[in-house]
């Protein structure tokens, strides 16, 4: 399966991306609709990481990608070694607060839970890993 | 992300074009927030930028926190499909004003 390892910070955040979109894209089955969203899913978890996983030193994170053609389906593995964090589990922000009440943070999470087919997290010798299945038709 | 600014008598027209993502949010905050004065009538033509994450939505709301602080107005033209998705996704449609054409966004102010 395709994998790249980079230190996790803003400046390689398009390779990161550039990583999973062209290599999806290659396989000519997905609709540009769902290689965006692909992309977004993958900014607002990889964001994340680069903002809040490692606190204390830059350390690095694990992009895996595997395409099953047959049924149009993507599954991604995000990996880090940061500090422990479950996105399942993030509480949803206010949606409809006005915007002197809105809060900045939360959203790219949400956006991303929204737009997977689905999203699983596992804390394994510490490391946080994300696995995140979407469609791609 | 390019940014174009044209002014039409007292409205300034903000075009964004690209895209709206974690990579040019900072820039393209630290651009707009220059524009914003006392009053500031804002229309930010949108039609060209064809991704908004929600690095990208942060910009716009803090830029419509600064205009509300200013007594400023500040309104979004001509989304299109996946943008106006993570705007509904988020609420954002409800918080921030959007019009179809970028006319009758500059007619509203």
């Amino acid at each position: 399966m395709p994998s790249i390892k980079l230190p996790a910070t803003i400046e390689n955040l398009d390779r990161m991306l550039e990583f999973v979109v062209n290599g999806v894209n290659h396989f000519e089955i997905a609709t540009e609709n769902s290689l965006k969203k692909l992309r977004l899913v993958c900014e607002e978890m990889l964001t994340n990481i680069i903002d809040y996983s490692y606190p204390k030193q830059t350390g690095e994170v694990k992009i895996i990608y595997k395409v099953v053609t047959e049924e149009k389906k993507v599954i991604i593995k995000i990996i880090d070694h940061g500090v422990p964090f479950n996105p399942v589990e993030y509480k949803k922000p206010n949606l409809s607060a006005s915007i002197e009440e809105r809060d900045i943070g939360g959203l790219g999470i949400h956006i991303a839970k929204r737009i997977v087919d689905q999203m699983k997290y596992q804390r394994n010798e510490e490391q946080n890993v994300l696995t995140i299945v979407k469609f791609i038709n | 992300m390019k940014i174009e600014v044209e002014k039409k008598d007292n409205i300034k027209i903000i075009r964004l074009i690209g895209d709206l993502d974690g990579t040019s949010a900072p820039e393209v905050r630290e651009e707009i927030i220059s524009h914003i004065n006392d009053n500031s009538k804002l229309v930010f033509d949108m039609s060209q930028c064809e991704y908004i994450s929600s690095a990208g939505l942060r910009v716009l709301l803090i830029i419509a926190k600064k205009l509300k602080a200013k007594g400023g107005q500040g309104v979004l033209a001509g989304l299109v499909e996946e943008v106006k998705d993570v705007m509904e996704i988020t609420g954002f449609d409800h918080m921030l004003t959007s019009y179809e054409s970028i006319d009758t966004a500059i007619n509203s102010l």
